[in-house]
Order: C-alpha cells, then sequence, then structure tokens
C-alpha cells in the first residue's frame, strides 16, 4: 500500500462505491466537519485576541494552529 | 466601484518562524513547466507548510461563513457516484458537447467551455484519469460583493461556491446516467485541480494582473466549477477579449491592493510567463479579511453590463494601432 497521503476528493469522492462504502464516506466526511466546527467553537478566544492584537499593535502569530487534518 | 473602510495592513497576521516562501512553493521564477504544489487550502492534512496560516483563515471566518462552507463540502460528497451500465455512444463530439452546454446552462450556469486536461492542470500529488474538463462559471451578487474586504462578500463567495459545485454535480451525475464517467470538482479548498488555467484554455475568459480570471460576461465577479469526464466532446478554444491590453495599463488592482501584493510585470512561474500575485505579502491580509477580494471587484471588467463594450473598445483600439500581441492563453492564478 502506497505511502502517499490521500487528498480531500480521494477520500470523500468515492466512485462505484458499495452502500456501505458511501455509508462508512459519510460518516468520515460528518466526522472531519464535526472537527472543524469544533476548531472553530474552541477558537473564540484566537479571535478575539487577533482582533486585541490588531487594536493594540501587537503580532500575532500563527505558527502554534494546525488545521483539522483527517487520519490516513 | 469606490472602496470604503478598508482594513489597514498593520499587525497581520504572521509567523514568528516564517515558513518556506508560498512564492518558492508555486514555482516563481521556474521557467520548466512543472506540476503545482499545494500551499494553501489543504486542510485535511496538517503538514504543509503554510498550515498554520490555513487553519487561523477557517478560525477567523465568522459563524454564517463557516456554515456555508460546512455545508458546501457534505454536498460535495456527490461529486462522483456510480455510472449507468448503458453508454450512450457518441459519433458526434461536437453535438454532445452542445448538448452538454446546454444542460449546464438548464442546470444554471452563466458560462461554460470544454478543454482537455494538461498533468500541469493537477497537483503534484494526485493522478487523473479523465481526458476532458468542462468548466463552468457562475456571478456572485455584486451587490453583496461590494462589502469587499468584510464578512459579507466572503459569505457571498462561499455561497456562489455552493451554487456553481451544484450545477457542476447535477452536469456530472446527468453524464453518469448516460453511461460515462464524470466527477465534479468544487472551490480550491478540497479539490486536485486548478480551475483557472482550464477556464482560460476553455475560453472562458483571459488572466488578468490581478491574478483571476476575466470574463465578457461578469469580469472578475464569477466563481468556477468543473465536470472531469471521458465523454467525447468537442474541444473550445481560449478567447482574446483584450484583457492584457487593458491590464498592461489599468494599475486600479496594482493601487487599491492594501498589501500590495499586485505587480505590474508579468513573470516566470512554472514553465510560463504570467502576472503572478505575490503569495507571502497576499495571503495574509486575505486570511485577516474572510478572503479579501478587493481585486476582482475593483477591477474595471467586473462592472455589471460593461465587459462586452470595453472588449470591442480595446479590439478596435489594437487594431488601428496595428499591433497584435500573442496573448491567448496567457495565465496567471491566485491562491
Amino acid at each position: 500500500m502506497s505511502d502517499k497521503p490521500k487528498t480531500f476528493a480521494e477520500q470523500f469522492y468515492l466512485e462505484d462505491a458499495s452502500f456501505i462504502q458511501r455509508l462508512k464516506r459519510d460518516v468520515r466526511l460528518l466526522h472531519f466537519l464535526f472537527m472543524t466546527f469544533v476548531m472553530w467553537v474552541k477558537s473564540r478566544k484566537v479571535r478575539t485576541e487577533f482582533q486585541r492584537c490588531r487594536a493594540s499593535n501587537e503580532p500575532f502569530y500563527v505558527d502554534r494552529f494546525a488545521p483539522p487534518g483527517l487520519n490516513r | 466601484m469606490k472602496l470604503h473602510d478598508t482594513p489597514s495592513t498593520e499587525n497581520l497576521p504572521t509567523y514568528r518562524t516564517p515558513p518556506i516562501s508560498g512564492n518558492q512553493i508555486n514555482g516563481l521564477g521556474i521557467k520548466e513547466k512543472n506540476r503545482p504544489k499545494r500551499v494553501f487550502h489543504a486542510l485535511w492534512r496538517t503538514d504543509f507548510p503554510w498550515a498554520g496560516m490555513n487553519a487561523f483563515f477557517i478560525m477567523n471566518n465568522p459563524w454564517e461563513l463557516l456554515w456555508e462552507a460546512l455545508k458546501y463540502r457534505w454536498n460535495m460528497r456527490r461529486s462522483t457516484g456510480p455510472v449507468a451500465r448503458q453508454r450512450v455512444e457518441v459519433n458526434a463530439p461536437n453535438e454532445m458537447a452542445q448538448q452538454l452546454k446546454e444542460k449546464a446552462k438548464e442546470f444554471g450556469t452563466g458560462i461554460v467551455g470544454i478543454t482537455e486536461i494538461m498533468p500541469e492542470d493537477l497537483y503534484d500529488d494526485v493522478e487523473l484519469n479523465y481526458r476532458y474538463a468542462i468548466c463552468i462559471g457562475v456571478p456572485m451578487r455584486r451587490e453583496e460583493m461590494l462589502h469587499v474586504p468584510h464578512a459579507r462578500a466572503g459569505q457571498e463567495v462561499q455561497r456562489c461556491y455552493g451554487e456553481v459545485g451544484g450545477v457542476a454535480i447535477e452536469l456530472a451525475e446527468y453524464i453518469r446516467s448516460i453511461g460515462w464517467p464524470a466527477y465534479a470538482y468544487g472551490d480550491p479548498r478540497s479539490t486536485d485541480i486548478l480551475q483557472i488555467p482550464l477556464a482560460i484554455r476553455a475560453g472562458l475568459g483571459q488572466l488578468g494582473k490581478h491574478g483571476s480570471i476575466i470574463c465578457k460576461e461578469y469580469g472578475s465577479n464569477v466563481r468556477l466549477s468543473t465536470v472531469a469526464t471521458n465523454i467525447p466532446l468537442a474541444l473550445d478554444k481560449p478567447i482574446d477579449i483584450g484583457v492584457d491590453d487593458l491590464c498592461i495599463g489599468c494599475r486600479r488592482c496594482t493601487m487599491d491592493c492594501p498589501p500590495n501584493a499586485i505587480t505590474d510585470k508579468k513573470q516566470w512561474v512554472r514553465g510560463e510567463y504570467r502576472w503572478y500575485v505575490d503569495f507571502d505579502k497576499c495571503v495574509p491580509y486575505f486570511t485577516a479579511t474572510y478572503g479579501c477580494a478587493i481585486c476582482i471587484e475593483v477591477c474595471p471588467w467586473s462592472e455589471p453590463d460593461r465587459g462586452t463594450k470595453l472588449s470591442q473598445m480595446l479590439l478596435v483600439k489594437r487594431n488601428k494601432n496595428g499591433s497584435s500581441p500573442d496573448r491567448v492563453g496567457s495565465l496567471t492564478y491566485r491562491v
């Protein structure tokens, strides 16, 4: 099996998939979207901090952030 | 269009330890043809250099914008699916092309064209087994886009991606229903292809100095999607509506771009001499302002009902001056 990470399209856009495969895909996609939502909810403080930095002339660093990502 | 209330470029999101330049990843200065590498809009991965900025782009969205994005990705799972066993044979590719264009218009597209997919249209981490691209464009609502660079305009961009993606899904489903494989590609955040170079070769428009497509019908006020398929189709040709004639002298987007990311000179990018927007300057402002889009809305071509007259005027002027620049198919694209 290849080690190449699958792209978003390769993971979620299935060709000739059976009902079960489509169901699994839907569950995984919902999970990914939910994780994106969770990331957004948790980042309320980050948004406030960004606005504060903008107003007070302080730098705002993004190094610490990571996208939700996906398990291969 | 007159800009009002433009956020400052002070204290934009930045890196403590800057990653490799996005311009380097994009192949700026490279004269050999290469496939593009992912640099932004790849939320499913955590291992690309600009991942932190990409994550903050999502974090910074207001709820309405995030909701549109989540809905869109959920709907795009229908991008592909089972192909009907009974295949309609295609004896006349030009007739089939015409039929599919009419279908696309029936499903709600504004403009549509067909071209062949080249390896350079795909990111370097994917293989694609389709030969043709049916490129689709749907206009954004200008009255909403006049609110650039604020969240209201960002929400309209995402809504329009949903609309144009929906057209692509319906068209792909139709093609599969007549026995041919087809795959609908939506917005740049989740696809494996570059929409703009394909749309230019399919004759939807030309590239502007601001790195976006300019079409006669809607200027740059348009979003794209693509249906990849193997059904035999007649190809469209790139068009020349005089975009370069205007861009060379017009400095509207250059001057209105708050982070000064747009330059007046074409540059070599992965084997093409073309307009290029400085990624490292554009993206922090783009991230802070929910997708910015100032450059596409201030573009003179984006004024409603202006494109056709502008094109006629530019082409007449060129013919009078006797110059015939080889500009058709020149490319550039934004992140």
